[in-house]
């Protein structure tokens, strides 16, 4: 069952359209990641859940009553919506003690006193602030604050939480932590979580689901992490996840060409799936972990680069390797690179694409006319 | 006028959207009271300078600046305005440079003594000049006097070189501070580097330091140059006896003599059109000024700067400026205090001639001054109270609403900075003396609408600072916890800013107290202020009485003063 239903939603300031008919349906108890660069709106979308903004058209369901609506003249109060939110910069009150912070909403939604405090220490200790229960924020350290900006949007909705961007400015062995409390948490109390953030990898760990959304606002891609790392639908969407390698090629009658300073070459041994109603002018797209560079010799699968730089990372080696006229970045775990034998600069070498993607290229791209 | 009607008034009627009613009546209010208090002043004063009845006249206008008196009154007004802009900006550099930058020893006893000057108002500071420098009766004269046994006064206090120098001893702080707070935000790595180049120390402070903190130092000038140009009380209680009138003072003769008559006010109107067309120049100057270097390496950060060893001229640098110090700050003080307990004015300043007789009279004997004090006590706390709720309520408005038409209020609310405290009482002597049907002349309430339009200012500057500091998701935060708007405001918006809200209440509490410019004009029979029974006192003669009353003011505003310190002493929290 849908917790959140956004249906055909548009979010305009001023002028300028910052979310174009977004609709997104978020399952009861999931744990929902919405992903995408800075400035994409997520912000925007989070507010709109919340009714700090209005949106311009469409309409916004919580458990199946209408919370914002244009069409209809509804807007319900952002208190009347009951979710509990995790801001950017905490939003934890100064001049309250962690308690006072923690107990707060249910004062505002009349719990009885016993019942409040009961509840505020519990949270307090869900998220390891117990100790610091008369603290002020200004003597708490960042993570600190986020753990009692979470306990206070724990009491505040026991059905609903968002987090935008909560764990970002963590330092990354507590950002690991919490995104390791926050699925915790999750999956003890039940709550459905939606969770904003730049951050694909943390979204990765996190989530049941992930929506990518890109600059214009509008969704690329939902699915499982899983499906998403495996599948991404274009290749917007698969260079937001990671360091991506794009090369261009060409389809002849089911087997691929490289676009190279020296003509065009045959790519051997590739296992890739080429939809039909694909054209001629193709992208490779290759993750530098999935990318194999092994010494030239008469046995060697692949295509013939030469390797540029090498450059050691402690647990990998990163190489640049220039195959055809073009830089293709490739990583390689150290423990394997020391057994197979590291290469050195400038000596050429055989390079072999393991489970890459295709996508449709843009065929006014001049790199085609090489 | 639709569009800005529309946008006013909005069509934000859906249901469910009170966040949207709540705040269009806070702006809606906060406009009106504007409206009335600031605006409709000042247009009146033009109306009437221009219009006589519903006819054009524009005879009065050149008439009254052409008038000899009264070119002479504006070029007395520019030139002490100058000069008191130059001896301030010059006296105030040299302290800060001293203070912010050298390794002179008792800085902290001397920017205490520094701020003294602020605390009080520059007519205390001429009458206790007047008590030592008038040209028969002063202390000092007399004892020169003596001491050559000649006839000839050693200086004379009622000229324009006293009124200048009275005024420079009470403005030069506004440079002062402003140039100090600039020199310890300045990277001091930027002064470092130059000396590295090998510039020497002279040449970093004429090519490095000063260009830098140039903006301040123009920011401070400027303050001097408008309040000096608007300033009433040392030109009313150092010129009158000799006939040197500025434009204020000229005003407040104009519409004294004519004893509230309609042809006499609109003199006054003209004439102040006139002074806020002098201080718009001014400001107008400012921003060339300004606009020739903006630097940003001015951080907000405060860094400790490498000082500048004085060496040799550290004892006689030290003693300079201790003693131009005790002169401007302690000596005018303790005059004002010693003469209070004399038994007459002029009569040597020994023990068998002090008594108590004249705290007796005024705190006793004399119910003007008893009404006069519970009057500015009254009108200083519901300013205080008023002024900063309004401008808490336009801060509200301007920072965190953002209606179209924000601009506007912003701009109202900011206008009587930059307006002399004379002209805003002559516009609402206009509005208020029966135009509208309502006629509050001779009422305190016209005295406490004056306060609130001259004060809005300060109030909104310093609500806006604390209002800056609370984000908005903190407000948002409250709301998605379950508070309405109104809640989220009781809870967590008003509580954050509080402390704010009392420093603002001090910050228009103190002028307040003391003040005379506005109230010297608006003041009735049994509706004087401190400041005017101060005055009053003094002009009739009484130096004795005048200068017990002002002990007791200084008393209340130093008492004042320690109430602020203790309320911003620490912020929880903040």
């Amino acid at each position: 069952m849908a917790i959140v239903s956004m249906r055909d939603i548009t979010v305009q300031y001023g002028k300028n359209t910052v979310i174009d008919g977004l609709s997104l349906d978020v399952d009861q108890g999931e744990n929902l990641a919405i992903v995408g660069p800075s400035s994409c709106g997520k912000t925007t979308l989070m507010r709109a859940l919340c009714g700090f903004i209005k949106i311009s058209r469409g309409e916004i369901l919580i458990k199946d009553t209408v919370v914002s609506s244009p069409s209809r003249r509804i807007m319900i109060a952002p208190e009347k919506r009951n979710i509990g939110v995790v801001f950017q910069d905490y939003a934890v009150w100064p001049h309250l003690t962690v308690f006072e912070n923690i107990v707060y909403p249910m004062r505002k939604r009349k719990v009885p006193k016993e019942e409040a405090k009961e509840r505020a220490l519990a949270a307090m200790a869900q998220v390891k602030m117990q100790d610091f229960a008369e603290r002020l924020p200004s003597q708490l350290s960042g993570g600190q604050q986020q753990r009692v900006a979470l306990a206070r949007a724990l009491v505040s909705s026991s059905e609903l939480i968002v987090l935008d961007e909560p764990i970002t400015n963590l330092d990354a062995k507590l950002r690991e932590e919490m995104a390791y409390e926050i699925r915790n948490l999750q999956e003890t109390i039940g709550v459905t979580v939606i969770y904003i953030t730049h951050d694909q990898e943390t979204a990765m760990t996190i989530s049941d689901r992930m929506v990518i959304m890109d600059r214009r606002g509008a969704i690329r891609q939902l699915g499982t992490p899983e499906d998403i790392w495996n599948h991404p639908n274009d290749r917007e969407v698969y260079a937001f996840l990671g360091v991506s390698n794009f090369l261009p090629v060409t389809n002849e009658k089911g087997s691929l060409h490289l676009v190279s300073t020296s003509g065009k070459r045959k790519l051997e041994n590739l296992e890739v799936d080429i939809p039909h109603e694909f054209g001629s002018n193709l992208l490779l797209a290759s993750r530098p972990t999935n990318i194999r560079v092994s010494p030239l010799s008469d046995s060697s699968i692949g295509i013939e680069g030469t390797v540029e730089r090498v450059t050691y990372l402690g647990h990998q080696f990163d190489y640049f390797v220039n195959v055809g006229g073009h830089t293709v970045r490739v990583q390689e775990d150290s423990l394997e690179a020391f057994g197979r034998g590291v290469p050195a600069e400038g000596s050429p070498c055989a390079v072999e694409f393991l489970s890459p993607a295709v996508y449709e290229a843009d065929p006014r791209d001049p790199v085609f006319d090489l | 006028m639709k569009f800005f009607l529309t946008s006013i008034f909005g069509r934000e009627t859906s249901r469910g959207d009170r966040r949207f009613g709540l705040d269009r009546i806070v702006f809606l209010l906060s406009l009106f009271i504007l409206i009335v208090t600031v605006l409709m002043p000042m247009l009146m004063i033009v109306v009437r300078t221009f219009f006589k009845g519903t006819q054009p006249d524009w005879a009065l206008f050149t008439r009254v600046v052409l008038a000899p008196e009264n070119l002479s009154a504006i070029y007395n007004t520019v030139k002490i305005g100058f000069f008191v802009t130059l001896f301030g900006t010059v006296l105030g550099l040299f302290y800060a440079w001293l203070i912010g930058r050298s390794d002179i020893p008792m800085k902290g006893l001397m920017k205490a003594l520094f701020t003294i000057p602020y605390m009080f108002p520059p007519f205390f500071g001429a009458m206790a000049w007047s008590l030592l420098l008038a040209p028969r009766s002063g202390y000092m004269n007399k004892w020169f006097m003596q001491l050559t046994g000649g006839t000839s006064p050693l200086l004379d206090i009622n000229s324009i070189g006293g009124i200048v120098f009275v005024e420079t001893c009470y403005y030069f702080p506004f440079v002062f501070l402003q140039v100090v707070s600039a020199l310890e935000r300045m990277d001091p790595t930027l002064e470092e580097s130059a000396r590295i180049a090998g510039a020497g120390q002279w040449y970093v402070i004429r090519k490095i330091t000063l260009p830098l903190v140039l903006p301040a130092i123009a920011a401070g000038a400027m303050l001097i140059l408008i309040s000096s140009l608007s300033h009433f009380g040392v030109p009313a209680i150092l010129g009158f006896s000799n006939n040197i009138f500025t434009l204020p003072t000229k005003i407040y003769q104009l519409i004294n003599r004519s004893a509230g008559s309609f042809e006499g006010i609109r003199e006054g109107a003209a004439l102040s059109i006139l002074l806020v067309g002098v201080v718009v120049l001014a400001l107008y100057i400012q921003r060339l000024v300004l606009k020739t270097g903006h630097y940003d390496i001015i951080k907000g950060k405060s860094m400790r700067p490498m000082l500048i060893k004085l060496r040799g001229a550290k004892i006689p640098l030290l003693g300079i400026s201790l003693l131009s110090l005790f002169v401007i700050v302690v000596v005018p003080l303790f005059m004002i205090f010693i003469v209070g307990f004399l038994k007459a004015y002029g009569l040597p300043l020994t023990l068998q001639n002090l008594t108590l007789r004249n705290y007796e009279y005024i705190l006793g004997q004399s119910k003007m001054v008893r009404d006069s004090i519970v009057n500015s006590l009254f009108l200083s706390v519901s300013a205080g109270v008023i002024t900063m709720f309004l401008g808490v309520m336009i801060a509200y408005v301007v920072i965190k609403v953002k209606p179209k038409g924000k601009g506007f209020l912003e701009m109202l609310s900011l206008l009587p900075y930059s307006i002399p405290g004379l002209v805003l009482a002559i516009g609402v002597i206009l509005v208020w003396s029966g135009t509208f049907g309502i006629n509050l002349y001779n009422t305190i309430w016209i005295i406490l609408i004056a306060y609130i339009a001259r004060y809005v200012s300060f109030a909104m500057k310093s609500a806006s600072a604390s209002l800056e500091q609370v984000h908005y998701s903190l407000e948002e935060a409250a709301r998605s916890c379950g508070a309405t708007h109104l809640e989220s405001l009781r809870d967590i918006t008003i509580p954050l800013i509080r402390p704010g809200m009392i420093a603002g209440f001090f910050l228009i509490f103190l002028p307040a107290m003391r003040e005379l410019t506005t109230s010297v004009l608006l003041y009735g029979p049994f509706t004087r202020t401190l400041g005017v029974a101060i005055y009053a006192i003094n002009s009739e003669g009484n130096t004795v009485q005048a200068s017990a009353l002002a002990t007791v003011a200084i008393g209340i505003i130093i008492a004042g003063h320690f109430a602020l310190r203790y309320v911003t002493r620490d912020r929880k929290g903040l």
